[in-house]
């Protein structure tokens, strides 16, 4: 009788998953059944910055926090040259307007007002100002050389789940030695699709919606 | 006085050998044999290590075997020797992950070659799901030619009580030696070459009792770069010894890179209480031997001494954005044109008398030498052939247990 109990939660909990259409529903659900990473999966996730280095760039959209209130950001990055651009907004609109960002590997380009061609430069504080953290982290999404497949085997790597994201279908995985993070790896193609970390204060979560090549244009300002 | 816990491993692992050895254990055809021969009895090498038991010895012949090999659980204190170093070559084809990747104690890797794999040539770490808690226990590297791998040559990591000798690496955009994550590690690097790598020999949180000896670390795009690094286990880094090397024209263009450094010889990164000492360090364009503070610690205690420098931009730097040398000293290093060249300038009256007291610095900064572009890591040449293991057919098998020290081949 136990045995057919079981079976039957079993069931159950399949046909949850299936009605699950959702893509964070289903990551939720599927983290309960989150297996360690096999030696494939973790090759998988070594090559996933130096594919994206490979290919030049992405357009992307992010969710972050900013001084205790949700925002979102759009932008584009250029991951061979370090440089990027995004407009960052409140995630509710009445809380203020859009500004734009420039950045390259050294400094911060920030709009002074929003709608205005000046730009203020900025000295990176990724730890203080969350703006600069999604830079921070944007900026470590490529790398010239495969990772290290030891050193992510020494954090835990554990295969979440399949899922999709916008119908793509996606393999979750999560990992982190000093907090998570969780990658949402195209099945197909290897190349990343989504990233999210809880190392950033209210949480940062970067959709990589193109893999191309990307020219950034700084502002004439921002070059002084 | 308590043993270590991983004293009392290595001894059970020494007892587990000698007890299969003792009842007849073997690689399980006839029950005496204890050498597992591939390809005759094994088509492949992984099938081989597959069938061994703790004290057998996979040995290989002349092939190219495009394989990547797993040593996990239950196949502690094996050897896998190839009969000749130059013949016997694991090839990824720029496909697979590892080469060799060791998982259990004590195993040996000895006298082969492993080339264009995707990660690395051949690396021990620990076994567990989670890359494991405890660090592995005994290892060692022996006669190994690795090239032209994704990112390090050989790799020990999370590991204790262990040596690399007479390996050469080359073409790597990490390093061509790496020994990290360990503290103790118990870890001797001996007679090995490295060159056209990023790094030569990289060490990051490798602490207590590393010993790097008598190896030419030659025209890397950097020599040697000890490391403190938070991210990673066992951090913060103290406590190695760099001592009799000849590091050389470390400012190789040709040579991939991993990150931006470039022409200089030691660089001490954040780390604490080394010994750099009566190295030859000569001919880098940036500089010599170059001690400085790491975003994640202060560089510390670290004594650089009797060294003997020639034809580096400058000799000694120490770069400690405090303004003061926590207890670094330079001291008695030689240079062929005169007293060595330092930035801050008198670095060797000013701190050579001050060992682990703090001394306020001049200002003074380090001129970094822009990166050369890319190379990329598949088209650096293969080396040329290099010297064998001495008797590789007839030298019994011995597992890495013991102090590296003590371990010698043949």
């Amino acid at each position: 009788m136990r045995s057919r109990t079981v079976a039957t939660c079993v069931l159950l909990v399949c046909a949850l998953l299936a009605a699950c259409d959702d893509d964070d529903q289903q990551g939720q659900a599927a983290s309960a059944t989150a297996k360690p990473a096999t030696d494939a999966q973790v090759l998988r996730l070594a090559r996933v910055l130096a594919s994206n280095f490979e290919h030049g760039g992405a357009r992307f959209t992010a969710k972050l926090e900013v001084d205790g209130q949700p925002a979102v950001a759009a932008g584009r990055v250029d991951f061979r040259s370090g440089r990027g651009t995004a407009l960052v907004s409140p995630a509710d609109p009445a809380l203020g307007p859009p500004r734009r960002f420039f950045w390259t590997r050294r400094a911060a380009f920030a709009q002074t007002a929003p709608g205005s061609r000046r730009y203020l430069r900025q000295v990176p504080d990724k730890q203080r100002d969350p703006i600069h953290a999604m830079i921070a982290f944007i900026n470590l999404l490529s790398a010239e050389t495969i990772d290290n497949t030891a050193n992510i085997r020494d954090q835990a790597p554990r295969f979440i789940g399949k899922t999709t994201i916008a119908g793509n279908p996606v393999d979750e995985f999560r990992y982190g030695r000093t907090g998570d993070i969780t990658l949402w790896i195209l099945t197909g193609s290897g190349l990343l699709r989504r990233i999210s970390t809880n190392r950033v204060p209210g949480g940062l979560t970067v959709d990589l919606a193109s893999h191309e090549p990307v020219e950034i244009e700084l502002p004439q300002v921002a070059h002084r | 006085m308590t043993p270590s816990r991983g004293r009392l491993r290595a001894a059970a692992l020494v007892l587990a050998v000698l007890g299969y050895s003792a009842c007849g254990g073997g690689n399980g055809q006839d029950g005496r044999d204890r050498i597992l021969r591939v390809p005759e009895k094994y088509a492949t090498i992984q099938a081989a290590v597959n069938a061994a038991h703790p004290g057998d010895l996979v040995l290989i012949r002349a092939g190219v075997y495009h394989e990547n090999v797993t040593v996990g659980d239950g196949r502690e204190g094996i050897v896998i020797r190839g009969l000749d170093r130059n013949r016997v070559v694991l090839d990824g084809r720029d496909r697979l992950g590892d080469g060799i990747a060791v998982h259990a104690d004590g195993v040996a890797v000895e006298n082969l070659t492993v080339r264009r794999y995707l990660v690395n040539g051949v690396v021990w770490s620990p076994a567990g799901e989670s890359g494991g808690r405890r660090p592995l226990q005994g290892w060692r590297g022996s006669y190994i030619t690795a090239y032209n791998n994704g990112l390090y040559g050989v790799y020990a990591f999370g590991a204790q009580h262990g040596r690399f000798d007479h390996v050469y690496a080359s073409g790597h955009p990490d390093s061509g030696v790496y020994v990290g994550a360990c503290k103790p590690c118990h870890a001797l690097v001996r007679d090995s070459v490295a060159e056209r790598n990023h790094v030569g020999y990289e060490a990051t949180n490798a602490s207590g009792g590393v010993k790097v000896l008598g190896n030419l670390w030659r025209r890397n795009r950097v020599g040697v770069q000890i490391n403190s690094l938070r991210k990673e286990r066992s951090f913060p880094q103290r406590g190695s010894m760099l001592t009799g090397n000849r590091i050389v024209e470390n400012q190789e263009r040709g040579a991939p890179r991993g990150s931006q450094g470039f022409g200089a010889g030691v660089v001490v990164n954040g780390g604490g209480g080394n010994l750099v000492a009566d190295n030859l360090v000569a001919g880098h364009a940036a500089v010599g031997i170059f001690v400085l503070d790491s975003p994640d610690s202060v560089a510390s205690d670290n004594s650089v001494q009797g060294n003997r420098l020639n034809g580096n931009a400058v000799d000694l730097a120490l770069q400690a954005p405090g303004g003061r040398s926590e207890g670094n000293c330079f001291a008695a290093n030689r240079s062929a044109r005169g007293g060595p060249k330092s930035v801050p300038a008198g670095l060797q009256a000013l701190t050579g008398q001050s060992c682990q007291r703090q001394v306020a610095l001049s200002p003074g900064r380090l001129r970094l030498v822009p990166a050369p572009p890319q190379v990329d890591y598949r088209t650096v040449p293969a080396p040329p052939p290099q010297s064998d293991m001495p008797a590789a057919a007839t030298a019994p098998a011995k597992p890495a247990v013991g102090s590296p020290e003590q371990e010698t081949q043949g």
